[in-house]
This record gives structure tokens, C-alpha cells and sequence, in this order.
């Protein structure tokens, strides 16, 4: 019974998507056909969607009503840019010199993931970001969202070996956008290449958010994701990063902020299978109001990935009696020689440290904010783009004073 | 927000989803292979039982055969085929035992070859021994001393003939016959345990222990196990648990049910070790229990546990802290060598305002073994100022072994504090180095460091359980380092 | 007692001893000094077999046995304690408890039946006074949460405790403020006796103030250079390294 009534779950969905007008292989197709057929419809009793349920997707209706998007846009200054519009590529606004916009065929599909098989069937937008030495490119993307539909790129980075570079995705919404966002992000980082992501969800207060990073690491490289969920009705984000090389570094932050019944979820993991490598993961946030935040970040050491030095941490202020944290920080460890730990706190703002700001003639709410942006800024400090820090800083700052 | 009721916390649960290798000869009366209802009815007769127990169990039998079994945990094994084992296996003896001096003597025997000869525990430690074998309990000592202080300690069986209110009364509230496939496949097919009642504001004089053991090859050890402490009393309960060596899997899923009603204490200690296979991971016992205690107001469950055996563990002894300001401790040691695997750990579920809880879990994987810890901390909405403390140590003692962490945090309460922290390392190289310079071989010193890495759990423990803690604890990594 | 003949040993493919040789008897006293990186502390590591360091070449015989046939345990079985320069600690893991295993190993070892409880704990008693060791340490996990100065003098405990016929006390005052040198210094010397010997090891002449040497040695690039009486110390004291260094270079 559950099968038939979870099948058409995805059935109602894709009935409301327009099949992609990018070109895709025969095999792809019919592996993404496949796997949306066989798969459950994401529940709770699956174990990676037990605290996130998004039934409500097909409460949405894709080809809805648009409105304007009052905020700046575009948050870095000097970059290469390109502009996405409601999940299409605007020509007018991108300088494309260099990027990958149009295919003969898009890359088969390599993961077993139902939502990624959909992003392929109906994608919007495909776009491939090449990083080469001695460039040092900073390229911004901005999706902007001003119409309820289904935005669907696929987005593919690549960084070369020895090369630096910089990505921002920045996902801006209208203020009560209703959008589907399905996102899937691939990311090759080769022998000793350096490379940032970025990430902002500023997603419209009913929009839906699920997006996918699978990243591969070479020998002796760099990769550092910041990711930063700042609006929107669910969000959920899978970050997958694979270490193949050894003496990597591997660096995970987020901060989010999050209220009214808003709800997060950030997935990651990172599969250690070399030895000599290091990795840090760092997720702080601020609950309010009915919002619930989940947090499941994985480490994985394999067998011979010996000498792996990997750090977890997940700290959690709810300030709701209406809102919930779910936390589960997991170390799955295969390997001896390893030094792995992990952490996880959920609290509330130090009730004396507010009576001390108080006492120092700050209001409640003043003092609570300042405690708030000193618990995020430990975040922000990791964020290596002046622009990015600014931006989420200002975001952080009319969050509070909203 | 009133204090929370029996009907939420119903609708709660609703909602959650070898050195001992040596069998006995002692006869043993056994029933056909296989599980339907008449077997569980024969079970039911054999016993002697009232009707509404037997529907209890037919209950659970129909409710089991609609789940589905678990494979959620971090173990792979072969599912067992429950309709290859027998259910009950009863010592066959015609007579009750008049005194201890009735026992037969070559059970005493194998009691001695398991170190806890009753006579020796009579004398020098004043521990009352309820010894189960196969499913049915043959001896209890010191019942008359208890009696005097209106303290029940008998087998499951005796209870249910003798103080029938009080096991119907209990049974089951704690963790209801669908809680899971393994607590239900119990509550349908149990032989015998344990039940203990503690009464008002009495404090128990001695530890109350049983000890569990395995002895008929292919019989499944479904034991059930009661405590309740009335309001004000204290109990410290010992588990002791081994198994003979065989070569197939045997299954034990057990069931322990705590209460502790308003400022009463239970402290439930557990060494486990059933036969945990050989060196190529043949043989051993599952082992698949539940095991939950409910708090009341200023109450206090203390869990602690060393488990070194069995084939596949998985356990999670849990804690319900449904009264306000009631307290509830999980100290573990897990120890895994060969081709073991362990899943274990706890639940705290803070209900009630004030509520704290402690969880130290130290793991040690060695050989091929898989050894995880996972557990849950949940505060509910209505538990103000909920504590909770969360160390997860593992110990890895070889490069093919693995030590996992999966704990989950769950806070709906604003005023919540709950950290957790957990580390994985390698027994260290220096330490090793530092006591060989000082004449220690590798084999004890080892022993030493890893003792002294679980004392924090150790020093829970009653005294004379310590030191054979420690003890097995040797014997599980003999040959372990990598 | 003990003697090293032209030992080459390496870390990581790196060569730090070069050709050492030295010897040392019964009832003397010899003190290592040189400066940072000349080998002081590998020494220390090959002669407790630290598995790290590989001895390419020489020999060192003790008591007439191969040292470096013998396990690490064996040496200590033998007679070999080594004072740490950084003393390990294994937490939860009494002092008394660690010392008690340590003695009936070695006893063990040498065909003894263990010690009584009884006389161990007058031992513990008689040796810790020598240290001026709180009895409350003797009954703490082994070095953890011990001070810089309390690690050193359980160390000088631990070797009285042991009876060892060579003690290596491997810079064993780095560290240590006037009084605890001074306690260490006198522990030391109490155990000294005709039928063993130390080596210590330091980087500085101040010990020698209290552990009189017989035997003061130079330890650079990986041998010794010079050889001398307490008297070499107090030069190397005035003069620093660098014209040992010199020396050296010039020979």
C-alpha cells in the first residue's frame, strides 16, 4: 500500500515539471527514469530523512505568480557574474567568457539519488565553471527567484590542477517566492588546487530548497565550503565530499539563522580513504520561533586511511519554546591511527552574560543580539571572502533586528 | 504545562519507533522446534499461567508477526529463522527445591565453573543469587532475610503465580509488547527471569543478582526481567550473563523493565559475556535486548553495563525521566575483538522539568570487531532545564577493526543544556613504550591502560563485579594488539 | 655495566648517532651534556628500545648481554631504567597499580614469586619519602594531572621503587625550579650505590651542582667529543657549545 501511495508522491511532482531542453544521453535517461520509479518517496522511516519530511513539495504550485525582488543582488563587487533568472540563464546579465553554457550532451548521471535523477530530467540550467592555473578566478552565480517554478540547474566546477579558485552561489528570493529549488553541484578539485564555495540561501519564506554537492578531492588539495541558510520554508542541503588524495585539507562551515517555521537540515559527509589528511567541520546556528534545525554530519575513515586528523562540531542556541534541534554528529572509523572527534551542544544564550551586558546598560534584546553575532561570528571568522563575510554579517545583523 | 500523564507517555512510546565453554548435563525438558500459537499456549500451560497472561503473549505473538525486523543498526549477520528454535528448555526436575542443599550437584558444578558458586557468594558477599538456566529459574537464596523487609526477589515465574497483581499491574507499561520485533517476539515467547519489588522507603541490604546462561544447544534465552522500587527505596541489581561455546548462533532477546516511583533508585549493573563466536567470527550468540527503566519524580536509574560477548549486540538501556527533577545514567563499556559486532547505547528521554542525565560510553574495538555506540538524547517540550552530559570515548586497538559514533539529538526545549563529546583514538604508542621500559609486557599493559580508560564505568560497579569485570576485560583482548 | 661501541642509529632514515662509544661501570656517575640535536635523548631511546630508532651499526652489551637482542621489557627486567624526559600519562591507572605490575613483571621475570601487598606498601612508604612524595600522589593515576615537577620527581620515585642496576635519566631537571631539582637531585644520589651506575643526561651544568659526576662527556653531531671530570661541565657552562663546536670542526 505505502508503495503505491510514495510512487505517485514523485508521480504528482514530475506531472508538474517540464521535461529538460538540455540533451541527455540514453543511458542517463533511463537511469533517472529508473531511479525515480524505484525509489521511496523521502519519510521519516528512511534514515537520512528522518527529521525532515517535504511532503509539502507537492503543495506547490510550479508555474505560479511572480513578484519583485527588492534586495541588492549581486553581493560581491569586481567578480565575474552570472545571473540565473527564476532557473534560467539571462544572457543580458552574465559575462559567459569562459563558462560552459550550452552541451551537446550533458555528463552522465553517477549517483543513486532520486532527487538529483529529477534535477537531471527537468533541468533549467546547465553551467560548467573551469579554474586553471595562475587565473585565480572568483566567479559569483546568482539565482535570482521572483516566480514560483521549478529551478533545477546542474552545476559543474571544476578546478584544475594547481589552480585557485572562488565560487559564490547566491540564491535570492522574493520576499514569499514559493519555488521548488533542486540544485545539484559536482565539483572536481585536482592535485593541489585550492577552491571556495560559497553558498547563500536566501530562498523566498515558502520556498523549497534541496540541494546536492558531490565533491572529490585530489592529492594534496584544498576545499572549503561555507554554506549559509538564511531564509525560506525547508532547506536541505547534502554535501558529499569525497578525499581521494592524500594530504588534503577539508574545510565545512555553516551558520544559519533560522525562524517563523522554517525548517533546515544539513547533511554532510566526508569519506576519508587515503591517509594524511585533514578535515574540519564547523555548523552553528540560532533557532527560533517553530523552526527546527537538523544537523547529521558524517566522518567516515576508511581502512587504510591512516593518519587522519578530522574535527566535528555542531553548536545549536534554541530560543523558542516552540522550536527543535536535532543533532546527530557520526563517526564511522575503519583506521587506527587516527585522531576523530566530535562535538555537539544545544543551549541557550548564558543567562549571567546577558545580566552582565545588561548591567552595562544594554537592553535585553541588544545584549541577546550581540551574544547571538558573537556565537555566528565564529563562522564568519573561517569565511576567507571579505564580501561574502559582509554580506552574511549584514544578513545576520537585519535577521535579528527584524 | 502540567506534568506529564501515563497517556502521553503511552502515545510516546507508541510513537518510537570464552572461558565459559562447557555445557551441562543436566536433563533438559524441551518443547517442539518452531513458534505458532500452540506452542506459546504450551508455554503458557507448562507454566501453569493465568489467561490473561496468556493473552498478553498471544497479543504479542500477532503483533510480532506483523513487524519486520530491524536493520537499522551497524551489525550484519544472518537473520535467525525463528522457526528453528526451540522456546523452552526447563532443567528437568520434578521437585521445588526445599534449600539450597537440594540442588543438584552437578549444577552446582557448572555454577562454580562460572565463579559464582552460591555457597562462595553466600559467604562472603551476602549476594542473593537468583541463577537462571535455560529459562527457568532453580535456585534462590537468601529469600527469607529479604521477606523480612517485604523485599520480592523471585523468578518471573514464582511472581506470576504468587504476587499476579503486581506483575499484571507492570508488566508491559514500560515497554509495550509492539515496541519492537525483539521485545515483542519476548513478551509472545518468555520462559522465565527475574522479578523484584522493593517496597516503601526500604532500602535493599545486599545486591540482588541473577545470573543468565545459555546451556541447551538451540534454545533461545527469552528472559524477562521486573524491578520495581516503591517510592523511597533503593535496589542495586547485578546481571551476570555467559554462555556455554556452540557453534551456531544462539538468540537472546531479553526484556528489563525498571520502575522507580517517586524518589526511589535503581541501579541495574550488567557483565555480559556470552560466547562471542571463535577467532573466525563462527558461532555465537545474538544478543537482542531491550532494556528500559521509567523515572518518577526525583527518581534515579543508574545503568551500567560491560559487555564483551556475543556475536551481535544490540542494546540500548534507556532511561524515561518522567518525573520532574529524576536523574537517569548510562556508564558502558563495550568491548569488541574478532569478528563481534556491537551496537549499543542509550536513550535518555527527559519528560519532566529538571531532568538530568549522564551518559559515558567507552568503546574498544579490536581484531575484525565493529563496535558502535548510538544513542539518543531527546528533551520534550515540557522538560524545563533538562541536563544532559554525553562522553563517547573509542579505543581502537588494530587497523582492521572499525569504532563508530551515531548519537542523536533531539531538543524541543528552549532551556535545554546538552553537550555532547566523543572521541576516537589509537591505544597510545607512548603509553605502551612507558610501562615496557618499566618491565610490563604488552599483554598487561595493555590490560592496565585499557582498564584504566574504562574506570570511570568500572568504578560503577559493585566491588566484587569490578574485579571480574577487569578480568574479562583481559580475557576478551588476549592477543588483541595489531 | 654497560658498554656502547661505535653506535650509529637512525630516526626516519635520518642518522643521529654516529659512532658513540662509551662505558660505564659499577658505583660511577656519568653525565651527558651537549646541545640541542647532538643525540642526547636518542641515546636515551636506543638504550630503552624505542622501536622508532634503528640501529644501523655497533653494539652495546650490558650485564654481557646483547642490549639490542632484548625487547624493551627485557631490559628492564635486565637491570635498564629510563627517568623520561616527557613522562607519559595513562589515565585511570593507579601509581600504586602500575608500580605493583611493574614489580612482580620484573620479579616474575627473574623466577620471584610476587610481592605481598603488605611489603609493597612499606615500600611504597619507604620510597616515596626519598622524594618527598606525597603519599596522596602514590594512590593518583599514573602522571596525569601531575605537575611539570611532581612527574619528575614520580619518575626518581619509580626508579627507587625498581632497584634499577642502570638508571638513564634523560634530562630529567629541564623544568624544574631550584627546589624540585634539589629534591630530585637528592633522590638520586640516595640511591646511588657500589653495585650500580647512572647516566644523565642534561643540557645543563646545574644538576652536576648536585649529582656529582665521576665522568663528564660532550655528546655532538652524534659522538663524543670531549671527556672530562665535573670540572668540563663548569667550562661548558662559561663557555657555552660553540667552541666545542670548533674544536670539532678544526680536529
Amino acid at each position: 500500500m505505502d508503495e503505491v501511495l510514495t510512487q505517485t508522491k514523485f508521480d504528482i511532482l514530475r506531472k508538474k515539471l517540464s521535461p529538460t531542453a538540455f540533451p541527455i544521453s540514453e543511458g542517463s535517461m533511463s537511469k533517472a527514469k529508473g531511479l525515480l520509479e524505484h525509489a521511496e518517496f523521502p519519510t521519516r522511516k528512511i534514515e537520512t530523512w528522518k527529521y525532515t519530511n517535504v511532503n509539502g513539495l507537492n503543495k506547490l504550485s510550479l508555474n505560479g505568480e511572480s513578484s519583485d525582488l527588492t534586495n541588492s543582488k549581486s553581493i560581491t563587487k569586481e567578480t565575474k557574474k552570472v545571473h540565473i533568472i527564476n532557473g534560467k540563464l539571462s544572457k543580458e546579465h552574465s559575462d559567459f567568457s569562459g563558462i560552459k553554457t550550452s552541451w551537446n550532451e550533458l555528463p552522465n548521471i553517477c549517483q543513486e539519488d532520486s532527487f538529483d535523477a529529477l534535477n537531471l530530467l527537468y533541468c533549467t540550467a546547465a553551467i560548467e565553471l573551469t579554474f586553471r592555473d595562475g587565473e585565480n578566478q572568483i566567479i559569483e552565480l546568482i539565482f535570482e527567484n521572483t516566480r514560483n517554478t521549478a529551478i533545477f540547474p546542474r552545476i559543474f566546477i571544476s578546478c584544475k590542477e594547481s589552480a585557485k579558485g572562488t565560487v559564490i552561489l547566491n540564491f535570492q528570493g522574493a520576499e514569499k517566492n514559493a519555488s521548488f529549488i533542486n540544485v545539484s553541484t559536482f565539483v572536481e578539485v585536482e592535485e593541489n588546487a585550492h577552491l571556495s564555495v560559497h553558498k547563500i540561501q536566501k530562498n523566498g519564506s515558502d520556498t523549497f530548497d534541496l540541494q546536492r554537492e558531490y565533491v572529490n578531492q585530489a592529492a594534496n588539495s584544498v576545499f572549503a565550503i561555507n554554506t549559509f541558510p538564511l531564509s525560506g520554508r525547508m532547506t536541505r542541503n547534502d554535501l558529499r565530499i569525497n578525499v581521494n588524495g592524500s594530504n588534503c585539507e577539508t574545510f565545512m562551515n555553516g551558520a544559519y539563522t533560522l525562524k517563523g517555521k522554517s525548517h533546515c537540515d544539513n547533511h554532510t559527509t566526508v569519506d576519508h580513504k587515503v591517509a594524511h589528511c585533514y578535515s574540519k567541520e564547523l555548523y552553528k546556528g540560532v533557532i527560533d520561533d517553530r523552526a527546527t534545525n537538523v544537523f547529521n554530519g558524517k566522518v567516515f575513515v576508511r581502512k587504510d586511511a591512516q593518519k587522519i586528523n578530522a574535527f566535528q562540531s555542531n553548536a545549536n542556541i534554541l530560543l523558542s519554546e516552540t522550536g527543535s534541534v536535532n543533532s546527530k554528529p557520526e563517526l564511522e572509523i575503519y583506521a587506527d591511527d587516527v585522531k576523530c572527534s566530535h562535538g555537539s551542544t544545544t543551549g541557550q544564550l548564558d543567562d549571567e552574560a546577558i545580566f552582565y551586558l545588561r548591567s552595562r546598560g544594554l537592553s535585553e534584546k541588544s545584549a541577546k543580539e550581540l551574544l547571538v553575532k558573537a556565537f555566528l561570528g565564529e563562522v564568519l571568522e573561517e569565511v576567507d571572502n571579505e564580501d561574502v563575510r559582509s554580506y552574511v554579517g549584514q544578513e545576520i545583523e537585519k535577521h535579528f533586528s527584524a | 504545562m502540567g506534568q506529564y500523564t501515563e497517556n502521553e507517555l503511552a502515545k510516546d512510546l507508541e510513537n518510537q519507533d570464552y572461558k565459559f565453554g562447557f555445557t551441562t548435563d543436566v536433563e533438559t525438558e524441551t518443547i517442539p522446534v518452531g513458534l505458532n500459537e500452540d506452542i506459546i499456549r504450551l508455554i503458557s500451560t507448562k507454566k501453569e499461567e493465568p489467561s490473561w497472561l496468556l493473552d498478553y503473549r498471544l497479543n504479542a505473538y500477532r503483533a510480532w508477526l506483523k513487524m519486520t525486523e530491524p536493520d537499522w543498526a551497524h551489525v550484519r549477520y544472518d537473520k535467525p529463522d525463528f522457526q528453528k528454535i526451540t522456546y523452552y528448555a526447563a532443567p528437568k526436575q520434578s521437585k521445588k527445591y526445599e534449600s539450597w542443599d537440594d540442588v543438584d550437584p552437578e549444577m552446582k558444578e557448572t555454577m562454580a565453573k562460572l565463579g559464582i558458586s552460591l555457597e562462595e557468594q553466600k559467604r562472603l558477599t551476602g549476594v542473593a543469587v537468583d541463577f537462571v538456566m535455560d529459562s527457568v529459574s532453580v535456585a534462590t537464596s537468601f529469600k527469607s532475610k529479604l521477606k523480612e523487609l517485604g523485599i520480592i526477589f523471585c523468578s518471573f515465574s514464582e511472581a506470576v503465580q504468587e504476587h499476579p497483581e503486581l506483575v499484571r499491574a507492570h508488566m508491559g507499561t514500560i515497554i509495550p509488547h509492539t515496541d519492537n520485533f525483539y521485545a515483542a517476539l519476548n513478551s509472545a515467547v518468555f520462559t522465565d527471569g527475574s522479578f523484584c519489588y522493593i517496597p516503601k522507603g526500604v532500602r535493599c541490604p545486599m545486591e540482588l543478582s541473577t545470573y543468565f546462561r545459555i546451556n541447551a544447544g538451540g534454545t533461545g534465552q527469552f528472559e524477562r526481567t521486573l524491578v520495581i522500587a516503591d517510592e523511597g527505596s533503593y535496589v542495586s541489581y547485578l546481571e551476570g550473563c555467559t554462555a556455554p561455546q556452540r557453534d551456531e548462533n544462539q538468540l537472546h532477546a531479553a526484556v528489563v523493565e525498571l520502575k522507580a516511583l517517586k524518589d526511589a533508585e535503581i541501579k541495574y549493573s550488567t557483565v555480559q559475556n556470552w560466547y562471542p563466536g571463535d577467532k573466525n567470527g563462527i558461532g555465537g550468540v545474538f544478543n537482542f535486548v531491550t532494556k528500559r527503566g521509567l523515572c518518577e519524580t526525583n527518581a534515579k536509574i543508574s545503568w551500567t553495563q560491560v559487555e564483551t560477548g556475543s556475536a551481535v549486540t544490540w542494546k540500548y538501556p534507556s532511561c524515561v525521566l518522567k518525573g520532574d527533577h529524576s536523574v537517569g545514567e548510562f556508564y558502558s563499556v563495550a568491548v569488541t575483538n574478532n569478528f563481534q559486532q556491537a551496537d549499543t547505547g542509550t536513550k535518555m528521554i527527559h519528560l519532566g522539568k529538571n531532568t538530568k542525565s549522564t551518559i559515558i560510553s567507552k568503546g574498544i574495538s579490536a581484531g575484525d570487531s565493529q563496535n558502535s555506540y548510538r544513542g539518543l538524547v531527546q528533551i520534550h517540550k515540557n522538560a524545563k532545564n533538562a541536563r544532559n552530559f554525553s562522553q563517547c570515548d573509542s579505543l581502537l586497538m588494530t587497523d582492521h577493526c572499525g569504532a563508530h559514533t551515531f548519537p542523536y539529538i533531539e531538543c524541543k526545549n528552549p532551556s535545554a543544556q546538552i553537550e555532547h563529546e566523543a572521541t576516537t583514538s589509537k591505544i597510545g604508542e607512548d603509553q605502551l613504550f612507558y610501562c615496557k621500559q618499566r618491565g610490563i609486557s604488552e599483554e598487561k599493559a595493555i590490560s592496565l591502560i585499557v582498564n584504566g580508560y574504562c574506570k570511570e564505568v568500572l568504578n560503577q560497579l559493585p566491588m566484587e563485579f569490578a574485579v571480574e569485570a577487569q578480568k574479562l576485560l583481559a580475557i576478551s583482548l588476549e592477543g588483541s594488539v595489531g | 655495566m654497560i658498554e656502547i661501541k661505535n653506535v650509529h642509529a637512525n630516526i626516519e632514515g635520518k642518522e643521529i648517532l654516529k659512532g658513540l662509544t662509551l662505558t660505564v661501570n659499577s658505583g660511577e656517575v656519568h653525565a651527558i651534556m651537549g646541545p640541542n640535536g647532538a643525540g642526547k635523548s636518542t641515546l636515551a631511546s636506543i638504550l630503552a628500545g624505542r622501536e622508532e630508532y634503528e640501529v644501523t651499526e655497533g653494539s652495546i652489551t650490558f650485564e654481557g648481554e646483547d642490549l639490542l637482542e632484548l625487547d624493551t621489557e627485557e631490559r628492564a627486567h635486565a637491570g635498564l631504567f629510563l627517568a623520561f624526559q616527557y613522562p607519559v600519562e595513562i589515565p585511570g591507572v593507579s601509581n600504586v597499580n602500575f608500580l605493583r605490575t611493574a614489580i612482580n613483571e620484573i620479579r616474575d621475570a627473574k623466577g620471584e614469586a610476587p610481592i605481598s601487598a603488605k611489603d609493597f606498601m612499606a615500600l611504597v612508604r619507604e620510597k616515596s619519602k626519598i622524594v618527598e612524595l606525597d603519599s596522596k600522589l602514590a594512590s593518583r593515576a599514573v602522571n596525569e594531572g601531575f605537575s611539570g615537577g611532581e612527574k619528575k620527581r614520580n619518575e626518581i620515585f619509580q626508579m627507587a621503587m625498581l632497584n634499577p642496576k642502570l638508571a638513564v635519566l634523560d634530562e630529567t631537571d629541564s623544568g624544574l625550579d631550584i627546589d624540585a631539582l634539589r629534591i630530585v637531585a637528592k633522590g638520586v644520589n640516595s640511591l646511588k650505590s657500589a653495585d650500580n651506575a647512572s647516566i644523565v643526561i642534561t643540557h645543563y651544568q646545574r644538576l652536576l651542582d648536585y649529582i656529582v659526576p665521576d665522568y663528564v662527556h660532550v655528546l655532538y653531531d652524534g659522538k663524543i667529543v670531549k671527556t672530562g671530570n665535573k670540572d668540563l661541565a663548569l667550562e661548558l657552562e662559561e663557555k657555552g657549545y660553540d667552541w666545542i663546536k670548533e674544536e670539532t670542526q678544526v680536529g
